[in-house]
């Protein structure tokens, strides 16, 4: 796929993505700015964050969304009212709730990078131990005639 | 014998060595010579008369071949041994001469027909038949070997074994078969040359010095005199004799040894008797070979030889055959000749063959010497002609004893089918040391050994300690120091020494052909130390702590074989244990373990092998040891989505309960 594809694809998306917006503003006000608001750290990495992130938009919205069930649970129970959206904004941390859960969207992955970075750091230190341990002791038993290495970490 | 008047003094008391229990030896007061042997000083325990001397032959002039044979002669004439002993590892040879006797050399006098008669050609050709009858010879029949006494009124001769035979003659004394050689080159000869020797002897003693015009003239000057007239015409002077006398000196004189008498004629000689000569066959008409007129056969031979090139042009266009057949009347020599010359011309060859020369030479005159590149040899001189080479006194004719040690055409010709002679010793020699005609020093030296059982060991380490006997060589080994190895020392032993050791237990029956072709390779301290165990062992040396611990401290790199630590301090302290016992075989045992090292050989590839791989781990380890190798991105990017669905899911579910 090309850049200029790629980037009518994203132009496109972009494009509904507003027509739904306003179709959603003008039959479900409150939705859609709870939506909005809530989905504010999302919309900047999809708009700012480019290609990369685009990809981070994606790893969020799982975890938005799992932040964001009861907040809209809350402005279902109230009616889809637009007074009881701004109560649910200002009265529970939701929006703090929803943009730290979108924030471990971006860190998780990080978190299982460096994770799995320490874990096989670790899994070296260990093997590097064993082999220059075993190397030692061969050397030891046996006279090997050229400069052996030490090995060691 | 030189006469010095040295007597055993105090301060040189420090060198005595006892030989045979009796005989006390200083080494350091030398005595002159005897016979050519060197001579020392030395004092019977036991018995105070007479000039006791120890002869002790040098590595480089060792006694004759038959020595042990000869020195069983006896005869009131000829001068004795006492003792022989070579206890000490090296020989010693004592005899007691009187303090009267002199040598002749030393005398300026004349003797008279009758004194010449009854104290020397009577007494002396009883030597000689004593020696005949042992089947051997003299050969040292000269001024200076032949001892008179006047107080006694008494000659006597020394003994002739203590060198190679006729090594010291002067060559008038010699026959014109033995004259031609070079001193080394005599050989054992015949007992006519003995008789030819008292010959010359008899006209010294009756003339009391050798003709003038002999002893001015260069060697070769009289030699090709005698060539041309018979040695009789030269060497005999006008003497005031009887003609009986005359007659038998001058046929004692002959060229011809068939025509000299036997020791028995000279012994039981009536004063009435006459020899008629044997004139040879002299050409009227002579042959000119180059610029030479040729009169006779051995003129023909001997200038022939120096000038092979005009000698062969004249027998490949028949003047050679039509001369000795129409001038000299050998008719089916000169068929003979005629043939290899038509033979010659067939194939265009314009020169002779040494083969075929030396076909000539033993055809026309069987008592000449054999002819080789060059040298005029009697063949079982070889092996003293082989020791001057190795010593490098004669470095003229080193390409010709090489040459003829290794011809199967001398070989051939030499073979009389006794086990003893030249063809046979040599065949046993390169075997021996696994020689195949390559000319090596060792084929040689082995030789050497072999045809003289009592040739000390040639090595130039231990020359001056001339030891005869393995025994003594391993004394000596196992006593000193540590040695300064040269550059030809490979291992313990030098290869002389190898050859050496190997020929004496060979000759004593030691040895199987299986055990010499192992050890005949390469000298090194494994080798060496695998060969003096075997020694140890056949020859009950007893503990050899010596050699063992010089063994000990070269033998790091063999060690070094078996690369298992665990199993090398093992074998340090296995070696170590043998070593203070002194034996050898356990030393030799300890490092020929072949399973044992076969395990550790494999055992040692794969440790190696796994090493390796371990090393190559522990490389791709420090290259992965930065943050490259961690979870994949997509991985990553998976267990993002699918963790956040799962939260969403229960997050859906936990609201939904509520």
């Amino acid at each position: 796929m090309t850049t200029s594809a790629l980037s009518s694809r994203e132009n496109m998306i972009k494009i509904i993505a507003g027509i739904a917006a306003g179709f959603g503003l003008a039959l479900y006000p409150a939705y859609v700015i709870l939506t909005v608001i809530l989905c504010v750290p999302v919309i900047i990495a999809f708009v700012a964050g480019g290609e990369k992130g685009g990809r981070m938009a994606w790893f969020m919205l799982p975890y938005v969304v799992a932040a964001a069930v009861h907040p809209f649970h809350q402005l279902w129970n109230g009616y889809g009212d637009i007074t009881c959206m701004f109560s649910i904004l200002t009265t529970s941390p939701a929006i703090p709730e929803v943009w730290l859960a979108a924030a471990s969207g971006w860190l998780v992955p990080e978190f299982l990078a460096t994770g799995s970075r320490i874990g096989e750091m670790v899994r070296i230190y260990r093997r590097r131990h064993v082999v220059t341990a075993r190397i030692k002791k061969l050397q030891a038993e046996w006279d090997v005639s050229k400069p052996a290495r030490n090995g060691g970490s | 014998m030189d006469q010095d008047d040295d007597v055993l003094s105090e301060e040189n008391k420090a060198e005595e060595l006892v030989v045979a229990g009796r005989y006390v030896v200083s080494t350091t007061i030398k005595a002159g010579t005897l016979a050519g042997c060197p001579a020392f000083a030395a004092r019977d325990r036991l018995s105070g008369s007479g000039k006791v001397l120890a002869l002790a032959p040098p590595a480089n002039a060792p006694v004759s071949a038959s020595f042990q044979k000869i020195s069983l002669t006896h005869s009131p004439a000829l001068l004795s041994f006492d003792a022989i002993d070579d206890s000490s590892g090296a020989l010693w040879v004592i005899t007691t001469v009187s303090d009267s006797f002199r040598p002749l050399s030393e005398f300026n006098r004349t003797w008279s027909e009758q004194a010449v008669r009854e104290k020397v050609l009577r007494p002396f050709a009883a030597v000689l038949k004593a020696l005949q009858l042992v089947g051997e010879t003299h050969r040292g029949i000269r001024p200076d070997n032949v001892f008179f006494s006047e107080n006694e009124n008494r000659f006597m001769l020394g003994p002739g074994c203590l060198s190679s035979p006729a090594r010291y003659q002067p060559s008038i004394f010699e026959p014109l078969s033995s004259a031609l050689c070079p001193p080394v080159g005599r050989g054992g000869g015949s007992i006519a040359d003995d008789v030819f020797s008292l010959g010359v002897l008899a006209v010294y003693l009756l003339s009391g010095r050798l003709p003038a015009e002999l002893t001015s003239a260069s060697e070769e000057t009289v030699l090709q005199k005698r060539l041309a007239e018979g040695s009789p015409e030269v060497l005999m002077p006008e003497l005031q004799i009887s003609p009986q006398m005359s007659s038998m000196i001058a046929a004692m004189l002959s060229d011809e040894a068939s025509a000299r008498p036997s020791p028995s004629d000279i012994a039981d000689h009536s004063i009435g008797k006459i020899f008629r000569p044997r004139r040879p066959h002299v050409a009227l008409n002579p042959l000119m070979l180059g610029d030479i007129p040729i009169r006779n056969i051995f003129m023909l031979l001997w200038h022939g030889m120096r000038n092979q090139a005009a000698f062969s042009d004249l027998i490949i266009r028949g003047v050679v055959e039509r001369w000795i057949a129409s001038e000299l009347g050998l008719a089916t020599e000169a068929r003979i000749i005629g043939a290899t010359a038509r033979q010659l011309e067939s194939v265009r060859l314009t020169s002779l063959s040494e083969r075929q020369f030396l076909d000539i030479i033993r055809m026309l005159a069987p008592d000449f010497p054999f002819f080789w590149k060059g040298l005029w040899f009697w063949p079982d001189a070889l092996s003293s002609l082989a020791l001057a080479m190795t010593f490098h006194e004669i470095n003229e004719y080193d390409t010709a004893i090489r040459s003829a040690l290794y011809s199967s055409d001398i070989a051939s010709l030499a073979d009389t089918g006794d086990d003893e002679d030249f063809s046979r010793i040599s065949r046993r020699a390169y075997r021996l040391v696994g020689d195949n005609g390559q000319n090596n020093d060792d084929g040689i030296c082995a030789f050497i050994y072999l045809s003289n059982p009592l040739q000390p060991c040639l090595s130039s380490e231990v020359t001056k300690e001339r030891f005869s006997s393995v025994d003594g060589l391993m004394t000596w080994l196992n006593a000193g120091e540590q040695r300064h190895h040269g550059q030809e020392t490979m291992g313990f032993l030098d290869r002389k020494q190898v050859i050496f050791m190997l020929c004496r237990s060979v000759e004593k029956g030691f040895w199987q052909a299986e055990n010499i072709s192992r050890i005949s390779g390469k000298g090194s301290w494994l080798t060496d130390l695998r060969f003096v165990a075997i020694l140890q062992r056949v020859m009950n040396c007893g503990p050899l702590c010596g050699v063992a611990h010089k063994f000990l401290s070269h033998l790091d790199d063999e060690l070094k074989r078996w690369k298992n630590m665990h199993v090398r301090s093992q074998k340090i302290e296995q070696l170590t244990k043998a070593a203070r016992d002194g034996d050898l075989s356990a030393m030799s045992a300890v490092l020929a373990d072949t399973d044992g090292f076969a395990t550790d050989r494999s055992a040692f590839l794969n440790a190696c092998e796994e090493i390796a791989l371990l090393e190559h781990e522990l490389i791709s380890l420090e290259h992965t040891s930065g943050f490259y190798v961690t979870f994949r991105e997509a991985d990553i990017e998976q267990m993002t989505t699918a963790f956040g669905a799962m939260l969403a899911v229960i997050s859906i579910c936990v609201e939904a309960l509520l």
